[in-house]
């Protein structure tokens, strides 16, 4: 109200007591006796409660004015019973918390994953091979070409290798992201510190500016976040860098901690990804059909890198983003989280219920006095939003506190979770929350609402007692089913878990260490192991340095590190007289004749060639089960002849070639199977050959151990740095990489689900409780007079748990049979099975003992009922 | 002649029971009309809410009859727009009241409003006894 209102308002009773001394003056002059004369101006009025009321709303909004009341008054209501208010708060925080904050993580990670201006129009161009997509390179020339498009604002060439680290302790691999100097303005992405670097940085076909630019996380890490990190020098690749620019926390592109500009050579044997900024009003339908002249005239200039129809393929940042693995199980959660939220208003509404039953009185006196329906609705309704908008401030409060320790669970570099991190709550968790404190609000007080304002003045208190216990029981049954589903859910996804922990490897990860090299960029100038020889010796030198470290008990090398991330690297395979349309191209992993023994991995039958056989380049091969029983399924494949054509390719820095290889091969041995292709698929055909035929510029030295292995990594970098003491190494676990890679994102939704199942437990007991103590306090009389009449205490436990226990089963199989049908449902979202009988019958006698128990403990004060207290009582 | 006519201000029925629809047609009628005279009669200056009750209805020659209880909220409505503005004095006989007077906003008002209710009485005129209101030309 305005003060002006106020002071308006102010007078008005006076100015009501003059307006009646004014009338009775008049009325009196003209003959009237003092008494009439008082009455009639009084009468002539009217009621001035009334007027005043009616000038009050003139500056109040009415509507308004009673919210104002009616929160007042519900708040001196839950002030009386504090128990209830906090119980009904707690519980709508905790389902409000959890839908908000994974919420928040669906916005970060789906919604709105890359925070910068217009980032929808960043696309990545790749290829559409008649419907599939394929990755493209383009060069140098092609990249200028699309950069001068008519639909591109922008465009950049990008590329993410490691460089190292000198200057401190150890070398250090630090994962590095290489953009066209033009590449973060396309991006706009603006510094947080500094500046960015720019196209003077490194103009197409010069050598850049030696210039990084950090990531947030390096920055933190490296720096401590200190602002005079700008100017400062950094060595990489044994190149002084100066350090021009910090990002923002939210960038989130690649897995990289540092930015360089990249060196765009013409030479028409290097080519880079691109991702470009499409001109306003461009969408990507349209970009392709423009950019298909472009297209022909790219695969004319080069046809063996381009299929047939070259038809390119343009797809936003953020779509390929929404479609990526880690998608199904977040929406999971998100269903699951609204699930716990819709089983916390059932709960609150039953404890509305309970707690409005006692109030019929209160309720019948007002609308006694000309309450109407609508308003007593309406003061209910108020009830709940306040229960429900106090949840939502406690569990906003929640998730802001807790919801970066959850994100930690995440698998690293999944999720583009580092802004959340940061900012755990904003605007649109926010409004989020405020959307669901009403629909909760709604939900959890519509039925007892329309159910308690109904209006009975002439029924009797019995009556009512038995129409709102049964009200309470069907939502007991209700809230039981969905407490059902939920843990049936998170059943299924713990039974999945330990089937992923138990997922037969096919070889042991126990004391295995990996010790991961990549050689310099090849644009550092004091690259070495170019030649194949001097290469083949520096790996053999490496090798034999760190199997001289004490309580290493092998070593074998590897190109692509251990399942289920050595299967990135097919092959095409050749197999004479066979069209091969139709099969699988075999995973290929190039790897030292020790390979098998070190991992424990099985040799099926033939043999594995020896390291003396290797150091001559033999032409010999071992292939996996599945690859046997698919080629040759009916026959041995010892002895078999293959060819692939891949190792006749002439040598890059990336992979040198031995001498004198024409591709064919002779299949020696067959070994186990590995889920080389992730721990949900079954195990892909996977061809191994000798790692000397192809030296790659990376290498992985696996190592097993006699001692825990997370004690060795000191003593495998001094290893590594006596061969070369700038080799940068990362050391890491078997076991470790397989919890983080393989398991991590199914363990985040397990635990979560977990989480939420005990909750959605508890508001179980708290329920039943509740409705079986106020049933009991209900029927004190009843079972006084029962008592008294010679009933046993069993009879009276049976009749105060009769009802409620017929809830619980009548709930039970509800949500059973729910299970089952919304398996189909679940089923695509990919984790466990709500079929399974074991988690259906464990579920079963979960639930069926601690709601009996919650049941039996309020029942059993029934028993203790004194019937001549009982009697006593009004 | 008739008695008088009752003019209504907007005002809230008592009775939440009764079907407000039949009511609320006639308040939509003559709504504003109160407002009017309200602001005519403080043209002649300043006055106390009995005074103006009284000043319309002996201007009307007593035809027409306020409800008073719907001049006090009508008052505020019209302070809050701006047309009217109040002073607390003290009264003749040593009582506390507002005196009400119209501002510069309010005479604009007046002015707008009066012409409105002659473009209507006029038009509503002609429709009732056309043949009269030609005559009159």
């Amino acid at each position: 109200m305005t003060r002006r209102g106020r002071k308006a308002l102010d007078g008005l009773a006076d100015d009501l007591r003059d307006h009646i001394e004014r009338q009775t003056e008049e009325n009196l002059a003209r003959g009237m006796t003092p008494d009439a004369a008082r009455r009639q101006a009084r009468l002539a009025l009217g009621n001035t409660a009334l007027i005043e009321e009616d000038a009050r709303a003139v500056w109040v909004s009415r509507w308004l004015e009673d919210l104002r009341r009616d929160l007042r008054y519900a708040l001196r209501t839950f002030r009386r019973s504090p128990g209830f208010a906090a119980t009904a708060v707690v519980s709508l925080a905790v389902g409000i918390a959890a839908a908000a904050g994974v919420f928040s993580i669906v916005n970060a990670a789906l919604l709105n994953p890359f925070p910068f201006a217009d980032i929808d129009r960043i696309v990545r161009l790749d290829l559409n091979d008649s419907g599939k997509p394929r990755g493209l390179s383009f060069t140098a020339r092609q990249l200028v070409a699309l950069q001068h498009s008519d639909v591109f604002d922008g465009a950049f060439a990008w590329n993410t290798w490691e460089m190292t680290l000198t200057g401190q302790d150890f070398p250090e691999a630090v994962g590095t992201q290489y953009f066209s100097a033009s590449g973060l303005d396309v991006l706009g992405v603006p510094p947080l510190l500094g500046r960015v670097f720019n196209e003077a940085d490194g103009p197409a076909g010069e050598q850049p500016q030696r210039v990084v630019v950090l990531t947030y996380r390096f920055w933190q890490r490296h720096f401590g976040g200190q602002p005079d990190a700008v100017g400062q020098t950094l060595y990489l690749n044994r190149e002084p860098y100066t350090v021009i620019g910090v990002l923002p926390r939210q960038y989130f592109h690649a897995d990289a901690e540092i930015l360089v500009p990249i060196r765009l050579t013409f030479d028409p044997n290097f080519a880079w990804r691109v991702q470009a900024r499409l001109k306003r009003g461009v969408d990507p339908r349209m970009a392709e059909q423009r950019l298909q002249p472009l297209f022909d005239q790219f695969a004319r200039e080069a046809p063996q890198r381009f299929p047939k129809e070259a038809r390119p393929l343009v797809r936003s940042l953020v779509e390929t983003q929404r479609a990526a693995g880690f998608v199904p199980p977040l929406l999971l959660i998100f269903a699951a989280s609204l699930l716990l939220l819709l089983l916390a208003c059932a709960n609150v509404s039953i404890l509305l219920l309970a707690r409005g039953t006692s109030r019929a009185h209160e309720f019948a006196v007002r609308a006694a006095i000309g309450a109407s329906r609508g308003r007593l609705m309406r003061q209910l309704l108020v009830e709940s939003l306040l229960l429900a908008f106090s949840g939502a401030v406690l569990g906003v409060a929640a998730g802001y506190w807790g919801l970066p320790a959850i994100l930690r669970l995440l698998p690293p570099d999944s999720v583009p979770v580092e802004n959340l991190i940061a900012v755990p709550v904003n605007v649109p968790v926010l409004l989020f929350s405020g959307g669901l404190a009403m629909a909760s609000a709604l939900i959890s007080g519509l039925s007892p609402a329309l159910f308690l304002s109904r209006p009975r003045l002439t029924a009797t208190a019995r009556t009512t007692g038995v129409e709102s216990r049964r009200a309470h029981h069907i939502l007991l049954a209700a809230q039981i089913a969905l407490t059902v589903l939920l843990l049936v859910g998170t059943g299924a996804a713990v039974r999945g878990l330990i089937g992923l922990y138990r997922t037969s490897l096919g070889y042991d990860p126990r004391h295995v260490i990996i010790a991961s090299i990549t050689l310099p960029d090849r644009s550092a100038p004091t690259t070495s192991h170019t030649e194949w020889a001097d290469r083949a010796t520096f790996y053999e030198r490496l090798r034999n340095r760190v199997a001289d470290v004490p309580q290493v008990e092998s070593v074998a090398l590897a190109t692509f590190g251990i399942p289920p991330e050595s299967g990135q690297w097919s092959v095409v395979v050749e197999v004479p007289g066979r069209d091969m349309t139709g099969y699988e191209t075999p995973i290929v992993q190039r790897i030292s004749a020790n390979y098998f023994a070190t991992m424990k991995i099985p040799l099926i039958r033939g043999r594995v060639w020896s390291d003396s056989e290797s150091a001559g380049t033999p032409h010999v091969a071992v292939v996996n089960q599945t690859m046997a029983r698919e080629l040759w399924p009916d026959e041995s494949a010892i002895g078999r002849r293959v060819r692939m054509p891949d190792y006749v390719k002439s040598s890059t820095y990336f992979r040198l070639a031995a001498p004198g290889s024409d591709g064919w091969f002779e299949i020696v041995g067959i070994v186990g199977n590995t889920p080389n292709v992730g721990l949900h698929e079954p195990p892909a055909p996977s061809i191994y050959v000798p790692y000397t035929l192809m030296l790659g510029d990376s290498l992985n030295v696996i190592l097993r151990t006699s001692h825990d292995p997370l004690s060795m990594t000191r003593s495998i970098r001094e290893a590594v740095r006596t061969v070369d003491p700038n080799q940068p190494v990362n050391v890491y676990t078997a076991e470790g990489a397989l919890a983080s890679a393989g398991w991590a994102s199914e363990r985040f939704v397990t635990l979560l689900l977990l989480g939420f199942a005990i909750f959605a437990l508890m508001l179980a007991v708290v329920g039943l409780y509740s409705v079986v103590s106020y049933s009991v306090s209900c029927r004190f009389k009843e079972f006084g007079i029962r008592m008294a009449l010679g009933a046993g205490r069993g009879r009276i436990v049976n009749a105060a748990v009769q009802p409620a226990v017929l809830a619980i089963v009548a709930g039970l199989f509800a949500g059973l049979a729910l299970s089952v049908g919304l398996n189909k449902v679940v089923a695509q979202w990919s984790i466990g099975n709500l079929n399974d009988p074991v988690v259906l019958v464990a579920v079963s006698l979960v639930l069926f003992v601690v709601t009996m128990m919650s049941a039996a403990i309020p029942a059993n004060r029934a028993a203790s009922i004194q019937p001549a207290d009982a009697l006593r009582t009004d | 002649m008739p008695a008088h006519l009752d003019i209504l201000g907007e005002r809230r029925l008592p009775s939440p029971s009764m079907s407000s629809r039949a009511d609320s047609g006639r308040l939509e009628l003559l709504q504003g009309t109160l407002d009017l005279l309200i602001l005519r009669t403080l043209r002649l200056g300043p006055a106390h809410g009995h005074t103006i009750a009284k000043t319309i209805e002996r201007g009307s020659d007593d035809v027409l009859q306020i409800e008073q209880g719907s001049l006090y909220p009508a008052l505020h409505r019209l302070i809050k727009r701006g047309w009217i503005d109040f002073e607390v004095g003290t009264s003749e006989n040593n009582r506390r009241a507002k005196f009400y007077r119209l501002t510069a906003a309010g005479r604009r008002q007046l002015a707008v409003e009066t012409s409105k209710w002659d473009r209507l009485a006029g038009a509503i005129a002609r429709i009732l006894r056309p043949a009269a209101a030609e005559g009159e030309r």
